[in-house]
C-alpha cells in the first residue's frame, strides 16, 4: 500500500471524499470540455426524443461500469460490481450537475431554454464527461510517494527561473494540446456573441476555479511538488492566476493563428473571444503543468 | 491504488445525492416524455416595435415552435410593401426546439409604418 494512500487517509473521510469528487469533475472536464464546446453536439441534443435520452443514460453506465471496475475516480480500486456500480451512479450524477453548470455558463442552458431542449443537451454532454471522470485516476496518474519526494527535492534544487519558464512552457503546451481544436470552429464567436460583460467575468472565475481544482485539489500526480514549486509563482494562488494569463496569451495567439481575430477588430471583441477559448486553454494548461 | 474498505459516511452522502440528481432527471425526462407528440409549427408570435437606427428601420419578430417537434432551418420572410413596392428580407434559425422562441430582426430601408409588412415563417427543415 502507498504512502499516497495513507496519505489520502489521514485527511478524513469528508475531505478525501470531497478531493475523489474534485477528481472526478477534473477528469471530466479534461476529457469532455471539446465536446462541450462543438455545436453539434448542443444540436443533437436539442432534436433528441426523450426515449433516445433514456437510452443514452443507460447507455453511459456502459462504459462507465467498466472504466470504474479498472480506474474510476477514487484512490481505491473498485474490485466488487457492487462497489463499481455504486461509483458509477456518483459518476454519472456528478456529471449531470457539472455538465448542467458548465452549459448555464456558457448560455446554452438559460431561463428560456426549453426543459427537453436542456435535458437532450445534458444527457450527450454529460456521456463523454463521465468518460472521463471514470478515467481520471488513470488520466494523470498519482506518482509515488518516493517519486513525490525525489521530485520535490529536485524542484527545490532548481533555480526560480528556469522552474517558471518551465511551467509556462508546461501550460503553453497543454493549452495548446486541449484547445487547438477548439479556437478555430464557429462555436468561440457564437458563445462569445451571446455573454454579456458579467458572464465574461464569471467566465474568468470559473477558468481560476477549474484550474486551481485540477492542479492543488484534485490529488492528481505531482500535486506535492506544484505546491512546492520553487518558480517565481511560487504561492498556489499566484500560479493559477499567472498560469491563467498565459492561457489567455495562447488562446489569443491561437485565434491570430487561425485569423479568428484582426488587428482591425475591436477590442471587446477581441476580450470576449479570448476568455470564451480561455477556459478550454486553462484547463489544458492545469494539466500540461501536472504532466511535466 | 489499493482494494475498497467499508463505505465512509461521506461516501454514502455523496452516493444518496448522486441518486436523488438522476432520480429528478430521469423524472424530468418522463414528464417531457408525456407531453403530447407532433409535427413542428413554428409561427410568428410578435413582431415590433419598430426602432429607428441611423437611415434604417429594425423590427424585431419573435417566432416560437408550437408543435411537438424540432424545427431546423426555420425560414422567416418579411414583405413590406408601399405604395405598390416590395422590399423582401428574409432569416433563418438553425434550430427551433418543441415550446422554443428565438428572436430575429429585419432591417428595411422605408419606414414600415407607412406600408403593409407581411412577416411568415416560409418553411423548415424536418430533423
Amino acid at each position: 500500500m502507498g504512502a499516497a494512500d495513507a496519505d489520502a487517509r489521514d485527511r478524513g473521510p469528508w475531505r478525501r471524499e470531497a478531493t475523489d469528487l474534485v477528481r472526478a469533475v477534473s477528469g471530466g472536464m479534461l476529457f469532455g470540455i471539446p465536446l462541450l464546446y462543438t455545436m453539434e453536439v448542443w444540436w443533437i441534443g436539442s432534436q433528441t426524443q426523450t426515449v433516445h435520452m433514456l437510452g443514452v443514460l443507460v447507455f453511459m453506465f456502459v462504459p462507465v461500469f467498466l472504466l470504474n471496475r479498472t480506474a474510476g475516480f477514487r484512490t481505491t480500486q473498485d474490485i466488487r460490481r457492487r462497489d463499481a456500480a455504486m461509483d458509477s451512479v456518483e459518476t454519472v450524477a456528478l456529471a449531470v450537475v457539472s455538465v448542467f453548470l458548465l452549459l448555464v455558463l456558457l448560455r446554452e442552458v438559460t431561463a428560456t431554454t426549453p426543459l427537453e431542449e436542456a435535458l437532450g443537451k445534458i444527457v450527450y454532454e454529460a456521456t463523454p464527461f463521465a468518460i472521463g471522470s471514470a478515467i481520471a485516476q488513470h488520466m494523470l496518474r498519482r506518482a509515488p510517494a518516493e517519486a513525490e519526494d525525489e521530485a520535490t527535492e529536485e524542484a527545490a534544487d532548481g533555480k526560480g527561473l528556469q522552474a517558471t519558464l518551465v511551467d509556462v512552457g508546461a501550460t503553453t503546451i497543454g493549452a495548446v494540446f486541449i484547445a487547438f481544436n477548439v479556437a478555430p470552429t464557429d462555436e468561440i464567436p457564437m458563445l462569445a456573441a451571446a455573454m454579456p460583460a458579467a458572464w465574461l467575468i464569471a467566465m474568468v472565475l470559473a477558468s481560476l476555479v477549474i484550474s486551481y481544482c485540477i492542479v492543488f485539489v484534485a490529488g492528481f500526480s505531482d500535486q506535492k511538488r506544484r505546491r512546492n514549486q520553487p518558480g517565481i509563482f511560487q504561492h498556489p494562488m499566484t500560479e493559477t492566476v499567472a498560469s491563467y494569463l498565459v492561457s489567455l496569451v495562447v488562446a489569443a495567439g491561437m485565434l491570430w493563428f487561425f485569423q479568428r481575430l484582426t488587428p482591425e477588430d475591436p477590442m471587446s471583441l477581441v476580450v470576449s473571444h479570448v476568455i470564451v477559448l480561455g477556459l478550454p486553454a486553462a484547463v489544458g494548461g492545469a494539466a500540461g503543468r501536472l504532466a511535466v | 491504488m489499493s482494494g475498497r474498505p467499508a463505505r465512509s459516511p461521506a461516501e454514502w452522502v455523496t452516493f444518496a445525492a448522486s441518486v436523488v440528481v438522476l432520480v429528478v432527471l430521469v423524472g424530468l425526462i418522463g414528464v417531457e416524455a408525456g407531453e403530447p407528440d407532433g409535427p413542428a409549427l413554428p409561427r410568428v408570435v410578435e413582431s415590433g416595435p419598430v426602432e429607428r437606427h441611423g437611415d434604417a428601420f429594425l423590427v424585431p419578430v419573435k417566432i416560437r415552435n408550437e408543435g411537438g417537434a424540432t424545427a431546423e432551418s426555420v425560414q422567416v420572410a418579411a414583405e413590406l410593401t408601399i405604395g405598390g413596392q416590395v422590399s423582401v428580407a428574409d432569416q433563418s434559425v438553425e434550430f427551433l426546439a418543441r415550446n422554443e422562441t428565438a428572436e430575429v430582426a429585419f432591417l428595411f430601408v422605408d419606414d414600415p409604418a407607412t406600408g403593409t409588412l407581411d412577416i411568415r415563417i416560409t418553411g423548415f427543415t424536418v430533423p
